[in-house]
């Protein structure tokens, strides 16, 4: 219980964003930030004492948190995807890049969304985003340079750059 | 032009992060569901004895539906007897008989419980076994325990972290009530089942106890019937601890250094250089605590397997010449089960069927009148 303790106050503040980045939805983000260190408490046995609690725990909190999107996803059954966000390019207003590429990231598909989340806001490396997402190492790179190859070619991007620079 | 495209994402993704705030009261909801859920809930009690009392099938000769009435007001008197009774409080401290530092291995083992000494109370002989097997290292005596070479225990240092596993095999004359006890033993030494599974006569259960409280969970195993097998292991970590501290210290320093170069760094080429190694350093360092971490764990709470069976029960490992036979028996046990429940639906409709004929009959008075 004193390592789930530890583990609560080292890393939920993590896995509350990063569920709340996958589902954009804070609700649900809290549930499966609960979600994850219940079911680590109760796999804290089976875990790898060579592996980081660290990766591990992301690994449990993005599995987590794909459920509920596939969970989601068959509720809403081809109604309307998670929350899409259709942006309308606004080319005269110079907004500020971050908020530019966060929308462009919601607009990439998930498979993509998901791994650029595990890499660029978990920090977890590709052999990790591997095992959480149970994908061949090399679909993990393809995927990230896919992602990053539609990101920099994104006109709004470009816009805002531009304008920032 | 990729380091810009990932910096951007990083940046974008911390700041849409950073929309939501962290609720106040979550790490404590958290820790409370997580306590909660360490322990067995009573409809996971109540299934799991269901599952087992289904798979055995009717044995006493009374209908299932009569057993069910039983087996329901009994639950409620159980479970108004349980919250009024509650288990003795297990004192957490009792100490422990632990090997000297140096990472020895002590097995005891006992077949058919006569490698005891007789007499001896089951706790006692579990702490003379590992006094033994620490005996027998340093004055070259022999006994039947089978123990790796330890080291002479150092005075002034640090209590040893042993962790202890626990595997037994207990034979019973009924599985069904030795079963629930078995499962109920985690609990009594505040401790919980990890994995129970259980067949018509035959089940095995893994559960952790605090390690103060393993030996009095074994006894209290050992009494559910006839010992065949047990095997108690105490591994000692000491030596794996004392390294992953050293290694952390290690880490740390180069962590605080690492961490004064980045504030003195200039370019972003060298805040980029040392923030790649910091990360390298963090992650080490918590891959380091993590194995402290279940270490502790693994010390706090011994682990028990404990496999219990009926008497005459089959060896599910050995297939033997009765496997079509078992199979026969099983199939045959599912028919009947299948016409008991068919029993059970037409009895539920029976009622249904007086209603209707009733109406039916009065229905029918009346046309005739009419005509």
């Amino acid at each position: 219980m004193r390592s789930l303790e530890r583990w609560v106050t080292a890393y939920q503040p993590v896995v509350y964003r990063a569920a709340y980045l996958i589902l954009r939805d804070s609700s649900a983000a809290e549930d499966v930030a609960q979600e994850t260190f219940i079911r680590a408490f109760r796999a804290a046995h089976r875990m790898d004492p060579g592996e980081g609690a660290r990766a591990w725990l992301y690994r449990i909190a993005v599995n987590t948190a794909l459920n509920e999107v596939r969970r989601r996803k068959r509720e809403t059954a081809a109604v309307e995807r998670v929350r899409p966000i259709m942006i309308t390019p606004d080319l005269t207003d110079a907004r500020d890049t971050a908020a530019v590429v966060a929308e462009a990231i919601d607009r990439l598909p998930d498979r993509l969304r998901v791994t650029v989340i595990c890499r660029y806001f978990l920090e977890l490396s590709e052999r990790e985003i591997s095992q959480a997402l149970k994908i061949r190492p090399g679909t993990v790179k393809s995927r990230l340079h896919e992602a990053r190859r539609l990101l920099a070619g994104d006109d709004d991007i470009a816009v805002a750059a531009g304008a920032s620079g | 032009m990729a380091n810009d495209i990932e910096s951007d994402i990083r940046r974008a993704l911390d700041a849409k992060a950073h929309e939501v705030d962290v609720p106040a009261d979550l790490a404590t909801r958290t820790i409370e569901a997580a306590r909660e859920a360490a322990q067995p809930s009573l409809r996971d009690r109540f299934r799991a004895r269901a599952d087992a009392w289904r798979l055995r099938g009717s044995v006493t000769g009374y209908p299932r539906w009569a057993l069910a009435g039983a087996a329901a007001a009994s639950a409620v008197l159980l479970f108004f007897v349980g919250t009024l009774v509650r288990p003795d409080p297990v004192a957490l401290d009792q100490p422990v008989a632990q090997p000297a530092i140096g990472g020895p291995t002590v097995v005891e083992q006992s077949a058919g419980a006569e490698g005891f000494a007789p007499g001896a109370e089951p706790a006692q002989r579990d702490e003379a076994a590992l006094k033994g097997a620490l005996d027998a290292d340093t004055s070259g005596g022999g006994t039947s325990s089978q123990i790796a070479p330890v080291p002479p225990s150092r005075p002034g240092q640090f209590p040893p972290k042993i962790v202890r596993t626990a595997n037994a095999e207990i034979e019973v004359s009924s599985f069904d009530r030795a079963w629930t006890q078995a499962n109920s033993i985690a609990q009594r030494y505040r401790g919980f089942v990890t994995n129970a599974q259980a067949g018509l006569d035959r089940g095995t259960v893994t559960m952790r106890v605090p390690a103060a409280n393993l030996d009095r969970a074994m006894t209290d195993l050992r009494k559910l019937g006839k010992v065949v097998q047990m095997t108690t292991t105490a591994e000692d970590v000491s030596g794996s601890i004392v390294d992953i501290d050293a290694r952390l210290r290690v880490l740390k320093a180069e962590e605080a250094q690492l961490l004064e170069l980045l504030r003195r760094a200039s370019g972003v080429s060298e805040t980029l250089e040392v923030r790649t190694q910091l990360n390298a350093i963090r992650q080490e360092i918590e891959s380091f605590e993590t194995q402290k971490e279940f270490f502790a764990d693994q010390v706090d709470y011994a682990t028990i397997n404990a496999t219990v069976f009926e008497r005459g029960a089959d060896d599910p490992d050995d297939p033997g010449d009765g496997i079509l036979i078992e199979a026969w028996r099983t199939a045959l046990r599912a028919g009947l089960t299948i016409i008991a429940g068919v029993l059970v639906v037409l009895g539920g409709l029976i009622p249904l069927a007086a209603l209707g004929l009733a109406i039916w009959l009065a229905v029918r008075t009346i046309r005739r009148r009419r005509a």
